[in-house]
């Protein structure tokens, strides 16, 4: 199968070029991203809504700032230092703290009114329906 | 002799441990000691109190943690950084520790162990007499 795509002349197609780089960059992208991105998170979409899921394990349910404009979805965070006593030995310190920021653009206006938000167990999710006025609509045809 | 085969792997499955085909995640952790107690933090979204494995053999401390994965029907997955797998990660411990009384606790996706260290484990001072 891609001895054939690559033996034919449209392999060099720069659409086909595009799909293998677009997937390359996916497969890439999931490893790198465990390392410098906070919190992690899935997208997941359907016709009329669009579902965030984050990993936020060690934050505090105050300190999660959700902000949605239009198509945006911004996740402000912030984990806090574990708390230890004076004189405490550390032999693997791997856990980041701090404050971190992330943005989403959904491919739709969302209806912020409407916007849920449930955490449980370190994972967060968010429920974006998409905005009515934003919807498809159905247009009918009237015969003249 | 289709149907043999297929009888035969299925007696060869019943007997094997059961095998799941996910991601096996390295979760983050700080370990720290402070007085007499070691402390392990780890990073494990999604493992819940029931999920969670905790074995402690001699010095070898493993702590395994399954992820539930959730149904989402109907919606596309259109970009994932948090692939469906679970967490394992083994630490070897230098000093003995007092295996009865370890406490583990598990609050927003952080599990925390605290391991005391036995009496015996513990630096004495000697004093020298002179004569």
């Amino acid at each position: 199968m891609l001895f054939q795509e690559l033996v034919s002349p449209s392999f060099f197609d720069s659409r086909q070029m595009n799909v293998l780089q677009n997937r390359l960059n996916n497969l890439l992208s999931s490893v790198a991203a465990r390392d410098t991105e906070f919190p992690l998170l899935n997208t997941y979409i359907s016709e009329d809504k669009a579902l965030v899921v984050a990993e936020i394990p060690g934050v505090d349910l105050d300190d999660i700032d959700l902000q949605v404009v239009n198509k945006t979805l911004t996740i402000n965070t912030q984990r806090n230092k574990e708390d230890v006593s004076e004189g405490t030995h550390w032999y693997r310190r791997e856990r980041a703290y701090g404050q971190f920021s992330r943005v989403i653009e959904l491919p739709f206006a969302i209806d912020v009114d409407s916007v849920l938000a449930s955490c449980t167990q370190g994972v967060l999710k968010i429920e974006l329906p998409r905005a009515q006025a934003d919807l498809p609509k159905k247009i009918s045809i009237q015969s003249a | 002799m289709n149907n043999a085969v297929l009888e035969r792997k299925n007696d060869e499955l019943k007997t094997c441990e059961p095998q799941v085909n996910a991601r096996v995640f390295v979760p983050q952790a700080d370990v720290y000691e402070s007085g007499d107690k070691i402390f392990v933090v780890a990073d494990m979204p999604g493992v819940s109190e029931e999920s969670l494995d905790i074995v402690l053999e001699k010095n070898v401390l493993t702590i395994e943690g399954k992820t539930l994965t959730p149904e989402i029907e109907e919606m596309k997955l259109v970009h994932c950084e948090i692939p469906p797998g679970n967490y394992r990660r083994v630490f070897m411990l230098s000093e003995e520790v007092d295996q009865d009384a370890i406490e583990a606790t598990i609050k927003n996706g952080v599990l925390k162990l605290v391991l005391p260290k036995p009496a015996k484990a513990k630096a004495r001072k000697i004093n020298v007499v002179a004569q």
